[in-house]
């Protein structure tokens, strides 16, 4: 009896707490401003009022934060090339065993080549539940408060005029998400200054939902399946 | 009561970039006028070609795209910092 009651106390809170991680709202704020040559912002992802991730942009000039891209960058590449390395060694250690005629080997260089395409029948198929997912998904997310304002020219004042009319098309395009879009061309000279403000909620139900709703579509367990090797 | 805002104009006339074609240089002149709305914002931008300075190892002369004839002299007055431009051009002859 005492049991079932302490089942039932278990199962509950966990239904409790599986509400308020679907229910509970993901916020995500971004402020990241160019003014002169320095950068700064930040990054805040927080849930329930606690902060999950927070990013700091210290004030830097933009050309510190391009090296320090590109640096991360050439590790980033030097780390895959030494990856390919020793896989490279590894498949050809495989292919030796497998002319010795070790059935392991085999197995080896069978995994490493085992890579699962969809065919494009089933993606052509699975194409409008897709969309109709990602729409779902895109209501989901909320823009709370967002701004935007880009002051910038290039060395020439007609093409500053001409790009700034194309931004303009783009904002026109966003200002469907009632956000509050600025762009001001400068004509004297080459310029980049702007500021970004953006606080996105979202919650995981209408994600959990879309997602359950989608399995149930035929084309996309199809899709699935063919992805995951299954069929 | 509320405040009417009425548009502003901004004009300005600007050197755009320079036009290499063979020894031939043009200097385009352009008048930019921007139409701001309430808030600073920006409406509407009319981009007009006015004049052009053209800088030849020969020579210098500018076109007016009015059709009328036009004098070094003028272009100057329109846009000051063609100045520069020719006595860069000067030199380049001189040395």
């Amino acid at each position: 009896m005492q049991f079932s009651y302490l089942a039932i106390m278990f199962i509950l809170l966990l239904i409790i707490l599986l509400g308020i991680l679907l229910l509970a709202p993901f916020n995500l704020s971004l402020n990241i401003g160019k003014n002169g040559p320095l950068v700064c912002g930040s990054i805040k992802l927080a849930w329930l009022g606690i902060a999950l991730r927070k990013v700091e942009i210290s004030p830097r000039s933009a050309d510190d934060l391009l090296i320090s891209i590109r640096k991360k960058e050439a590790g980033k590449e030097e780390r895959a090339v030494d990856e390919n390395k020793t896989t490279g060694k590894k498949i050809a250690t495989a292919n030796e065993n497998e002319l010795d005629g070790k059935s392991e080997g085999r197995e080896r260089s069978e995994t490493t080549d085992a890579t699962h395409h969809p065919s494009v029948s089933s993606l052509i198929d699975a194409a409008p539940p897709l969309a109709k997912i990602l729409w779902d998904l895109l209501k989901s997310i909320r823009f709370k408060k967002s701004s935007c304002c880009l002051c910038f020219g290039l060395s020439d004042p007609a093409q500053t005029a001409i790009i700034s009319g194309y931004l303009w098309f783009l904002a026109s395009a966003f200002g469907t998400f009632s956000a509050n879009i600025s762009i001001n061309p400068w004509f004297e000279g080459e310029r980049l200054e702007g500021e970004l403000i953006a606080e996105i909620e979202a919650r995981l139900l209408s994600p959990v939902f879309a997602v359950i709703k989608a399995l149930r579509v035929r084309e996309i367990r199809l899709l699935l399946k063919e992805m995951l090797g299954w069929m | 009561m509320e405040k009417i805002y009425l548009p502003e104009m901004d004009t300005q006339v600007l050197v755009g970039k320079e036009i290499n074609a063979g020894d031939r240089t043009m200097w385009p002149v352009t008048r930019i006028s921007v139409l701001r709305g309430c808030g600073d914002k920006v409406q509407t931008i009319q981009i007009k070609p006015l004049a052009m300075l053209i800088i030849e190892p020969t020579g210098s002369y500018a076109v007016s795209f009015a059709g009328e004839p036009m004098t070094i002299e003028a272009i100057l007055e329109l846009a000051l910092p063609l100045r520069d431009v020719l006595e860069k051009a000067g030199k380049a002859w001189q040395d």
